[in-house]
């Protein structure tokens, strides 16, 4: 049957081990068994979603529920889909090889701005109608959620519904409705479905409301349709947070996949939200409010999860590992109970000091890691701005420790067009890059090592994205990026120090979508349209094909990704509330701009707004 | 030293996994199952498998080999039940021993068998053996094959130790020992193509799937198993 022309088509294609499925630790459930059949979509190929953790916890926690059946489909590569097209075959899922149409929700996940094309390809895959508005009750409920869902505008004619926020609970309670609709027949009728759903906490429904937009064409307001009541469905949505981190669900026995996929080992989250309040950082702002995990539950978490998937790492992972406040104790445990398997231990976003290093050393007595830190800027003005309270002596010491421990290998992240950003910073990244290259020069002379010194300095371009307190900011035009990147290639012609840099009009359509509305959404259909896909990847993105589609959709690209936005002028995303005040996020923007420092939020409380409002504390 | 010996089948859906693929699923399976394999020594241990002869990927393999090396001593029908308890489904271990320190099975296996099944609907018998007999009268046998460095000439007939037809229940099979490793590198299609050249009337289309029977050291014109393997092997 279809396993039959797969079996003729995988002989055609790239890594047909990505279509194949039935990994350890897949689940096949039976089709007529459950109520609700759900699909996974993540947008781009499969070694790259099967690194999510969201996938990994969804999928254990819809699967272990018995009414229900989660299976997963990726985005085919270039080659599949030309075979899938040409043969009629639309876009099955992993585990049971069923059009995804046949599914009751397709869910997709929002990791970054320029998979977005994916979806509506993949939409188009499965043979699913592109806008909702289009959809019936024949075809499956298309959901979204994830970090972009905080600005979910561009792709509000294409969804269903967005859930905003953690997905643990809000899921299962929406599924649970899903299911007393289907057991009456395909959910009818589906406005009657969805207005359910709206009414589920941290679900936005974009049918419901209806965005407003002045003479100039420009956005203005997001209201509730006039059909629709306040006292059914909020004029503002805000997030659903976990309240019990410690005792949240975690899949002990994740699908180990065959290939080698991005993070090829087991993800243990310790650490949820994040203290600092960098000011850049999306992130750090949606995952408020800081929780973390037990010692214990961890250890028990670590030793189930090893022994379910016998995976020869495990990463700590967490938006800061350094802040858990036992990560020490951790590590350590870990290496005493894990050390004679072998078991690496992985310690991705580090802080980046000399404290870091010490938990480094620990776990180097099992494995070798790579060593990342991230000091964002070049200055310590610049620093200040963003809040990254990092000095350099702080940067030195951590690497001439991270030389003297070993490491012969460093890299450092920085990003370039940040507010208030002058020459002189661009000249502070190339001379930290060289104060480390000293450093590890005499460090690895010192300890006698053959190994030769290597720096590696990867700068992105900021975009600022919804939700930050520099969410007003516009970015740095693409010939003031290219400028700059230029200028700091030119300072760092150094055979020890290798220089990665990243398309600053990738950056730039990033940036439009990233705090794009519903008429950007437009240009993402003309986009795909014009046979955009896997715009993440650089073999693939098309910055001609972009423009074109902006163009025809009447975005004003510069007006999005480029113009500072004023206090007073309501954005795309303000009825999604992440938690905090937005005077206070204006407030943090305006001690940016005089370089002001915020102490992290354990240390003292700068009252974003966020513990009050769901009852918890740090 | 501790060292197993591990005869494993891999069939269905992981037959496209690439070497590397499939050294790790059977590391972590070795993990789940408790076996207490011995590490690599140096910054990024590596659990000590070594597999005999890598698997084109998309072609199943029905008697493979590889080595493993113990920290302590199981016994190898405990091994057995508890790893295909761990295996994914389509690899699974069918035999195992204890051996010495042995030469390693890359370098003591030259050569592999494989059965290559053809569409019945396109093969009349009578002609199959006809090709079959021609190509093994033959003294050498010439092909181009493409690889990633351009055209390389093959003697496929060289690399042939034994040919024959056999029946399954819905085809006809052709059966062959060919040469691997040192001695010679020949793939059973280019065989099949080979055999079909000597006739008129069939075709590339008549190959259904080709498959991998077995690994051996031919010596002598006989065919042992390394599994079965004599004193002028222990290192």
């Amino acid at each position: 049957m279809k396993e039959l022309i797969l079996q003729k088509i995988l002989s055609k294609v790239q890594k047909p081990v990505r279509y194949l499925g039935n990994e350890w630790n897949a689940v096949k459930k039976d089709w007529h068994g459950t109520d609700v059949k759900f699909c996974f979509a993540f947008p781009d190929v499969y070694e790259v979603g099967m690194s999510h953790l969201g996938l990994r916890i969804l999928y254990g926690l819809i699967n272990d529920n018995p009414h229900y059946l989660m299976e997963r489909v990726f985005a085919p590569w270039k080659d599949m889909e030309e075979q899938l097209r040409t043969n009629n075959i639309p876009l099955f899922s992993l585990e049971s090889y069923k059009p995804v149409k046949e599914f009751d929700v397709l869910g997709f996940t929002l990791q970054y701005e320029l998979s977005y094309t994916n979806i509506l390809n993949m939409m188009d895959l499965a043979g699913i109608p592109l806008l909702a508005s289009e959809r019936g009750e024949d075809m499956p409920l298309i959901i979204a959620g994830g970090p972009c869902a905080f600005n979910p505008e561009p792709l509000a004619e294409y969804i269903d519904c967005f859930f905003i926020g953690e997905g643990e609970e809000a899921l299962p309670e929406a599924l649970e409705i899903l299911r007393t609709y289907l057991k009456a027949g395909k959910y009818a009728p589906k406005k009657e479905l969805l207005l359910k759903l709206a009414q589920i906490p941290g679900i936005y429904v974009p049918s419901l409301y209806q965005a407003h937009y002045d003479e100039t064409g420009h956005f203005v307001d997001m209201t509730l349709m006039p059909d629709v009541s306040k006292n059914e469905v909020p004029e503002v949505i805000s997030k659903r947070v976990v309240a019990d981190f410690d005792q949240v669900y975690f899949p002990l026995n994740p699908i180990v996949p065959f290939m080698e996929v991005v993070h090829d080992r087991v993800m243990l989250e310790i650490l949820r939200g994040c203290e600092r309040g960098c000011r850049f950082c999306q992130a750090g702002i949606i995952y408020r409010p800081l929780r973390e995990k037990k010692l214990e539950t961890l250890k028990k978490q670590a030793k189930e999860s090893l022994s379910c998937t016998g995976y020869e790492e495990i990463a700590l992972t967490s938006l800061s590992s350094a802040d858990y406040s036992e990560i020490s104790n951790l590590t350590k445990d870990l290496v005493q109970t894990h050390g004679d398997d072998k078991i690496g231990i992985s310690l991705p976003s580090l802080r980046v000091d000399a404290f870091s290093v010490d938990v480094a050393k620990e776990i180097q007595k099992v494995r070798k890691t790579g060593l990342t830190f991230a000091p964002e800027a070049g200055t310590q003005r610049l620093r200040d701005v963003i809040n990254k309270g990092v000095t350099e002596e702080d940067i030195l010491t951590a690497v001439t420790s991270a030389f003297q421990a070993g490491w012969h290998q460093v890299k450092l992240y920085f990003m370039i067009g940040l507010p208030t950003e002058t020459e002189e910073d661009i000249r502070g990244i190339a001379e930290i890059a060289k104060k480390v290259v000293y450093a590890g020069e005499s460090a690895l002379r010192a300890r006698r090592s053959p190994k030769r010194l290597k720096v590696s300095v990867s700068v992105s371009c900021f975009v600022p994205k919804a939700h930050t307190p520099f969410q007003w900011y516009g970015q740095n035009t693409i010939s003031q990026l290219e400028e700059k990147q230029q200028f700091l290639r030119s300072l760092l012609k150094d055979k020890r120090i290798d220089y990665n840099w990243h398309d600053a009009k990738t950056s730039f359509v990033e940036a439009i979508v990233a705090k794009g509305d519903r008429k950007v959404g437009k240009a993402i259909l003309s986009a795909w349209e014009k046979g955009c896909k896997f715009d993440g990847w650089s073999e693939f993105f098309n910055f001609e094909k972009w423009m074109e589609a902006f163009k025809e959709a009447g975005v004003d690209t510069a007006y999005f990704a480029n113009q500072d936005i004023p206090y007073e002028v309501s954005l795309p995303w303000e009825h999604i509330s992440a938690g905090v005040g937005k005077d206070w996020l204006w407030k943090e923007y305006d001690k940016a701009l005089a370089a002001g420092l915020t102490p992290s939020c354990r240390t003292e409380c700068s009252a974003c707004g966020v513990c009050p409002q769901y009852d918890l504390k740090v | 030293m501790n060292i197993l010996r591990v005869e494993y089948a891999i069939t269905g859906e992981v037959a496209f996994l690439s070497h590397l693929e499939v050294t790790k699923a059977f590391e972590r399976a070795i993990r789940r199952a408790e076996i207490p394999i011995a590490f690599s020594e140096g910054f990024n241990p590596h659990p000590k498998i070594a597999i005999g002869a890598p698997l084109s990927v998309g072609m199943a393999g029905k008697h493979e080999y590889l080595d493993l090396e113990l920290r302590e001593a199981i016994s190898p029908v405990n091994f057995k039940e508890k790893i295909n308890t761990k295996l994914p489904v389509g690899m699974e271990v069918l035999m195992a021993r204890i051996i010495p320190k042995a030469k390693p099975l890359m370098a003591i296996i030259n050569s592999a068998s494989y059965r290559v099944e053809l569409d019945a609907d396109h093969v009349d018998i009578a002609v199959l053996k006809q090709a079959v007999k021609g190509f093994l009268a033959l003294e050498t046998f010439l092909f181009e094959r493409k690889t990633q460095k351009g055209i390389k000439t093959i003697d496929v007939r060289k690399g042939v130790h034994e040919l024959k037809t056999a029946f399954s229940v819905l085809n006809f099979d052709l059966e062959m020992l060919l040469a691997m490793g040192n001695d010679g590198n020949v793939r059973p299609d280019e065989v099949a193509l080979a055999v079909f050249a000597q006739v008129e009337g069939l075709s590339k289309d008549a190959i259904m799937k080709s498959y991998r029977t077995g690994l051996f050291i031919f010596k002598d014109g006989k065919r042992i198993s390394p599994m079965n393997f004599g004193s002028e092997d222990i290192v």
